[in-house]
């Protein structure tokens, strides 16, 4: 069976004006030029497309992928992908301004206050107050920048949205959103004539997590 | 395991050219404009028994000065930047810190602001810079460029404000600068930058410049042929010049006494018959523009003093950011920056430049 139909006659008639191969040059090398096309370079590379005889193909028993078949009883949210795809955490735009955040500030000003027993800290008891500081819950406090391997986040401040494992979310008083990682920055915050730093190497943990997970001293806070 | 030893470095590099002053495409002047800060200039003046006033008089009239505590926000106040900067050559280095520890600062005529700081102070105070290429592999070290005189670098925009925010409310940065100001206009006197500062609050004191005079008698100078062009087939090579050069600024006895003790160096090429020969040196901080009129001053008369050749040196601070143009330097060994200049009475001129192994050669 000729491997391509023939040639429409107008188009025939015309084949050396068109500068077309003659047919039995195409059909000869079909196979080697497919090969040429389609095989993967490293296949190539090891002459398999010279080489015909020992190779086989197949073309009919592909495995076919299964449908990823999600346990809907386990799990009763959404998976994170899902989250992210769903743009659930990002922050509208009209919905992008410093004031609507200040209450949220004031609320965690007096929890934080609560938490630390603010009034009661001396020098003696400061280390206690670390401890709970560690544990404590940071959305809604107003961080800055205090030094960064990145200069351009030095200085940096405003109110923490959201925090996750390796970032903090903070909008600026200027109503921009930004992401800043934790790692290789240290930021500062003040609370009750007290000014207090953290080491954001030894604070990438999530908030969730960290409140039961035991911390351990960290020999140097080189950044 | 042991600690990974860093390839070793060349203990220093010695460029040598050969010109004229009278070759049109010389760049001699360039070259001395481009070296900014120059801490001592000393000369070497064979047969001759007393040091020139004409030297005397220019060394110590520099109008270098030396301002106390001057924090770096001034540096960027537009009346500086509009009155000094861009009416003339200012140069300003930061004084009393040492390059591979401390923050060094330095102002180019070209107007640019070097700040050389250490990782500290850089990852604290925010301005965008670049790893210093010294020591290659650890970054202790950043440099912060900002051109002064780029036309969006003026209050209101927003580079300028994060700059200003920087230098004020940040780290409050102050430093101790040697400062000189050659005026484009000739009618302004160049100490009007030091009434400047003096309004502005700052202690302003003058460069000391000491000197350092030495006769020596009896020495054998060597006997320099100007027109020498191939090395190959002579006694002596231009570091075999450069080496006596040195050797006779220390003080060696360089007379080649073979039962010496001390020393059996000798000159390796012919030397002229012994002779009276002065050596001066002046330390402190001078402008490029005394440089200039020094080695005139030394081509002018260099056939009423009947000098054979006539060599100047010029030092660079060991502790400066830069030694030529913007090319960084730094301390390994030694923070060798310097050139030398020997003059000849038919104008033409070898140039020695040595760099230390921490410096960039172009």
């Amino acid at each position: 069976m000729a491997l391509y139909r023939e040639l429409p006659t107008h188009v025939f008639e015309n084949t050396a004006a068109i500068g077309l191969k003659s047919r039995s040059a195409v059909e000869n090398d079909f196979v080697s030029s497919f090969l040429q096309r389609h095989l993967p370079a490293n296949r190539l590379r090891k002459g398999e497309d010279k080489d015909l005889k020992y190779k086989t193909q197949n073309l009919d028993k592909v495995k076919k992928k299964k449908p990823e078949v999600i346990n809907k009883k386990r799990r009763k949210g959404l998976t994170s992908r899902e989250r992210k795809k769903l743009k659930l955490f990002d922050i509208k735009k009209e919905h992008q301004s410093y004031e609507k955040y200040i209450p949220m500030h004031k609320i965690w000003k007096d929890y934080i206050q609560d938490v630390l027993n603010i009034k009661s800290v001396n020098k003696d008891n400061i280390h206690a107050a670390q401890e709970r500081l560690l544990k404590a819950d940071f959305h809604g406090s107003c961080l800055t920048i205090q030094r960064s391997k990145c200069p351009s986040y030095v200085g940096v401040s405003g109110i923490v949205l959201q925090e996750t494992r390796n970032t903090f979310k903070i909008i600026t008083q200027e109503d921009q959103v930004k992401c800043i990682p934790k790692t290789n920055s240290v930021f500062v915050f003040e609370i009750g004539g007290y000014v207090f730093t953290l080491h954001g190497n030894q604070f990438c943990v999530r908030s969730a997590e960290r409140c039961t997970r035991k911390f351990k001293l960290k020999g140097t806070i080189e950044i | 395991m042991a600690a990974p030893i860093e390839k070793s470095l060349p203990i220093g590099k010695l460029v040598f050219e050969k010109s004229s002053f009278k070759n049109e495409k010389s760049k001699h002047e360039e070259f001395i404009e481009d070296h900014h800060f120059n801490y001592a200039i000393s000369c070497i003046l064979p047969n001759c028994k007393r040091i020139p006033d004409i030297l005397q008089s220019s060394c110590v009239g520099e109008k270098s000065f030396l301002v106390q505590d001057l924090p770096l926000i001034e540096v960027i106040s537009l009346d500086l930047i509009e009155a000094f900067i861009k009416r003339g050559k200012l140069r300003m280095l930061s004084h009393g810190g040492t390059i591979d520890g401390d923050d060094c600062v330095a102002v180019l005529p070209t107007g640019h602001l070097i700040l050389h700081l250490s990782k500290d102070t850089y990852q604290q105070l925010g301005l965008e810079g670049k790893p210093s290429q010294f020591p290659k592999r650890k970054k202790s070290k950043y440099i912060v460029d900002i051109d002064l005189t780029s036309p969006s670098f003026k209050p209101g925009k927003k580079g300028y404000n994060r700059v200003k925010w920087c230098f004020k409310d940040r780290l409050g940065l102050k430093f101790n600068f040697i400062a000189t100001w050659t005026p484009s206009d000739n009618e302004v006197c160049p100490s009007s930058l030091q009434k400047y500062f003096t309004m502005k609050g700052c202690k302003c004191k003058p460069v000391k410049i000491k000197c350092n005079m030495k006769k020596y008698n009896d020495v054998l100078v060597p006997d320099i042929d100007p027109s020498q062009v191939d090395f190959d087939n002579m006694d002596y090579s231009y570091p075999d010049v450069f080496e006596w050069l040195g050797g006779f600024s220390c003080g060696i006895d360089l007379s080649c006494n073979p039962d010496d003790y001390l020393s059996t160096y000798s000159f390796n090429g012919p030397t002229r018959p012994p002779a009276t020969c002065s050596y001066v040196q002046y330390s402190g901080y001078f402008s490029c523009q005394t440089v200039q009129s020094i080695i005139k001053s030394i081509r002018d008369s260099m056939e009423e003093w009947k000098l054979p050749w006539c060599s100047v040196t010029v030092q660079g601070f060991m502790d400066s950011p830069l030694s030529w143009k913007q090319r960084e330097h730094g301390y390994l060994n030694n923070g060798d920056n310097l050139y030398t200049f020997i003059i000849f009475p038919d104008d033409s001129y070898w140039l020695y430049s040595a760099y230390g192994s921490y410096d960039l050669v172009s």
